[in-house]
């Protein structure tokens, strides 16, 4: 233990030894700095309320209209065939931070809807009701259909259906093969007498998950208003702060406010490109390949004559020196990822009240995807003696690893779409190699689900896919371990032959 | 039990063989030396013994444990010819690293790394970067580092290299004063007047092989060659002692003197005897002697250095790993 000690506090030393290492801390905390001066403040209810219940402007459906059936245990969504609309009324800001407004419920207007088996009057596609400007406040013109929102709170509390194919989904592969797509659940079959069987207390009920599933908001009070003839309803609703709500739209300030907000984006969004595109993304790409170089000259360094003798003359057997050595060598880049993701975490959690501790795992991924690269480097130098080699060859199977990632993902959606006729032998080839080479990329995907679990709602999590199809953490870390411990096996076999 | 003992020690480098079956022994609290030519196969002997570098045949065993284990390397104290500290560490701190690579207690290391660096003298740069060192302190650094453990063996290759001659003395003193506590001392110098100064013993080595082995005074004696000098105004019997087989020539340098040579499986006394029956009076009497560089040079004068570089066109590691 004294040794291993000793051989990691020494390559401390050489990981902090030259100009390097402080002009990446340095450029750390500048990134902290940055992510420091970003400020989040709610928006005021009427203005958010809009954007959070009609959804993005990019979104035209609301998000209200998703369902996660089971009361929200299903990760795969339904939908009911009769859309509704959720609109907010007599919006008033309160004292606490919070939000007191009237929701009003209503069938969806101006949307084709699909023939379906439901009970009621059965919609035709492509029915548009009316040539003239509906009118809101006139029950008359709501679209004549079922009772979409008594359906969707009986589809929200009843079990999840089986899963369908998304009918989207093939168009949308085709054109971006990488992009995770939700599956889809099918709606339960519902009678008129099980929704009629839908109470006031099963509404308020749903109402609030939606509010914690897509607003991130607790404790809302949900109460149905009377006088709202169905199928339009309405409640009272109270958030009482929305003060760190992850789906809540807020204003976004950049370096201290000396630029104009940025409204729009929730807070979730905003804490998500910072952690998962700006750090995670971007800085680690950087933070790897910087140190992919410099980390690349310890083990060259310590094989130069006149250095390996002193430490092979020590009592230490060669295989516990190289290990202790590598494991030394991923200082460098724990030290970078602990100063760039800690800052960034603490400036975050400080401007933003998000303290969800998931980030932090970005450290030790970061230490590992890095620990792959470098065990290459080990190889390479522990064979050539040269550092410029090593920084070669590992920046090549880097940019390799990038590569198979994307093809590996090609085939995968070829496997279930058919963009392109490939021979059998092809995802042979893919699926092995699959098999042996670590998985540079999937960790990279599982870091994004970290982060899009603690930084966005439940439900922008699962809406964005980042929740479906992911690689397991067992299978990535398992196979990336097996082909570290290869790689390290391989060095110490040449280093334990070899004269010095 | 020897504290180095190899007995047929070979090392080969595909076609070249570095080292051809030598035998040496080494015994508790001697300051034995080893000399050789570049390329005579020194530095791969210590290299072997430490386990550096692998044997291809024999026996080699350091503190009664076969070469290059890893129990007898930590009675070991190491310094390499032509090493290279690590220069982002302090004189303090490269010693408290490999103190604990030997498994050194802290308070020991705290204790005994400003004594170390105190007795080579550069305890005043310890917490200096070895990057400001001169040639002179890194070498004093390398002796500190190896003595750190009171290991009881210390293996010094070339610890006067770059050292002033001051240092060289002081270096000396300090092999002394660690033989007088009972240290072994396992030297590889090419400084053949320090080695005839410390050593006990020596050995050299010739292109692999051991050509010479014994005591300073084994290898400086010119064994059947004597200085003979008689009382001012008597003149050496020179006809009567060549008559009885012995060779003289009188010695240029010294008026009055004479080199005596004895045949083969002959003593001086017939020659004694006559002087005594010529009543010549006899006044100096002495075994002639040369130094070990004369001894050393003697030795493998017209021997063609050893190899030390690759073969043309051949891969794997070079012959040896010093300059030897």
């Amino acid at each position: 233990m004294g040794q291993f000690v000793a051989i990691l506090k020494d390559s401390f030393r050489e990981a902090v030894d030259g100009f390097v290492i402080y002009l990446m801390l340095g450029l750390s905390a500048l990134l902290v700095v940055l992510v420091a001066s970003i400020s989040y403040k709610p928006a005021p209810a009427a203005d958010a309320l809009p954007k959070l219940l009609g959804g993005q402007p990019w979104e035209p459906p609301s998000r209200f209209t998703v369902i996660f059936p089971d009361r929200g245990k299903s990760t795969a969504p339904t939908g009911v065939p009769a859309r509704v609309d959720y609109r907010p009324a007599a919006v008033e800001d309160t004292p606490g931070g919070g939000a007191k407004f009237v929701l009003r419920v209503r069938p969806h207007r101006d949307t084709p809807r699909m023939k379906f088996d439901a009970p009621g009057e059965k919609a035709e596609k492509g029915d548009k009701a009316d040539t003239k400007e509906p009118n809101d406040d006139d029950p008359a013109d709501d679209p004549k259909g079922p009772d979409g929102f008594r359906w969707a709170v009986y589809a929200w509390a009843q079990p999840a259906g089986e899963k369908v194919n998304n009918p989207f989904a093939d168009k949308a592969r085709r054109a971006n093969p990488d992009k995770r797509l939700l599956e889809l659940v099918t709606p339960p079959a519902a009678t008129e007498a099980d929704l009629k069987a839908v109470t006031d207390e099963d509404m308020a009920a749903f109402v609030r998950y939606q509010f914690a599933t897509f607003a991130g908001t607790d404790n809302v009070t949900v109460t149905r208003r009377p006088g709202a003839a169905e199928p339009r309803y309405e409640f009272d609703v109270t958030v009482p702060t929305v003060s760190g709500a992850r789906g809540w739209p807020h204003e976004i300030s950049v370096l201290f406010g000396v630029f104009p907000p940025m409204k729009g984006f929730s807070l979730g969004q905003g804490l998500s490109f910072i952690q998962d595109q700006l750090v995670n993304g971007i800085g680690s790409a950087v933070a790897l390949m910087i140190s992919v170089v410099i980390t690349a000259f310890f083990i060259p360094n310590l094989l130069r004559k006149g250095s390996v003798d002193l430490l092979i003359a020590k009592p230490i057997g060669r295989v516990q020196l190289l290990v202790y050595k590598y494991v030394g060598g991923l200082t460098f880049i724990f030290l970078i990822a602990c100063v760039a993701v800690g800052g960034v975490w603490l400036a975050t959690g400080v401007r933003s009240g998000s303290w969800d501790p998931s980030f932090l795992m970005v450290i030790p991924v970061l230490t590992f995807t890095f620990a792959i690269l470098y065990a290459v480097s080990v190889v390479v130098a522990v064979f050539t003696r040269s550092a410029i080699a090593a920084i070669l060859v590992t920046l090549g199977f880097m940019l390799f690893l990038y590569v198979f990632g994307k093809v590996k993902t090609f085939f995968d959606v070829n496997k279930v779409v058919g963009i392109t006729e490939l021979p059998e032998w092809s995802y042979t080839l893919v699926d092995t190699l699959n098999n042996v080479l670590p998985r540079y990329k999937d960790l990279d995907r599982l870091i994004s689900r970290l982060v899009a679990e603690s930084t966005q709602t439940v439900g922008d999590a699962r809406l964005q896919g980042l929740l479906i199809d992911y690689p397991s953490w067992t299978g990535t870390i398992g196979v990336s371990l097996g082909f570290i411990a290869v790689m390290l096996a391989l060095a110490s076999w040449r280093f334990v032959k070899r004269d010095y | 039990m020897a504290v180095i003992e190899t007995r047929e020690l070979r090392k080969s480098y595909g076609r070249i063989e570095a080292l051809k079956g030598v035998s040496i022994r080494v015994e508790p609290g001697q300051i034995y030396g080893l000399l050789g030519q570049n390329g005579a196969g020194k530095t791969t002997l210590i290299k072997i013994l430490l386990g550096i570098v692998r044997k291809t045949e024999g026996d080699a065993s350091l503190l009664g444990h076969a070469a290059g284990d890893p129990y007898a390397r930590k009675r070991v104290g190491y310094l390499p010819e032509d090493h290279a500290f690590p220069v982002y560490h302090t004189g303090y701190s490269l010693m408290d690293f490999y103190g604990q690579l030997y498994g050194m207690a802290r308070d020991d290391r705290r204790r005994m790394i400003p004594e170390m660096l105190e007795l080579v003298g550069i305890a005043g740069r310890m917490h200096s970067k070895i990057r400001t060192y001169s040639k002179g302190m890194k070498q004093r650094l390398g002796i500190a580092q190896s003595l750190l453990h009171a290991p009881d063996l210390i293996i010094l290759d070339e610890p006067t290299d770059g050292v002033d001659p001051l240092g060289r003395r002081e270096i000396r003193e300090l092999m002394g004063r660690l033989k007088e506590k009972g240290h072994t001392l396992f030297l590889n110098s090419h400084l053949l007047g320090e080695v005839e100064l410390v050593c006990d013993r020596v050995a050299i080595l010739q292109q692999g092989t051991l050509v010479r082995e014994g005591t300073i005074a084994d290898l400086t004696r010119q064994a059947g060659r004597y200085d003979v000098g008689l009382a001012d105004g008597q003149a050496f019997p020179a006809d009567a002692a060549v008559k009885l087989g012995f060779a003289v020539a009188p010695l240029p340098d010294r008026p009055g003197r004479f080199e005596v040579t004895l045949p083969a499986g002959q003593t001086i006394d017939p020659v004694l005897r006559l002087v005594a029956e010529q009543g010549l009076s006899l006044r100096h009497l002495v075994e002639k002697k040369q130094s070990l560089e004369d001894a050393f040079l003697a030795t493998v004068e017209g021997a063609e250095p050893g190899v030390d570089r690759r073969p043309k066109g051949r891969r794997g590691a070079r012959p040896v790993g010093g300059d030897d």
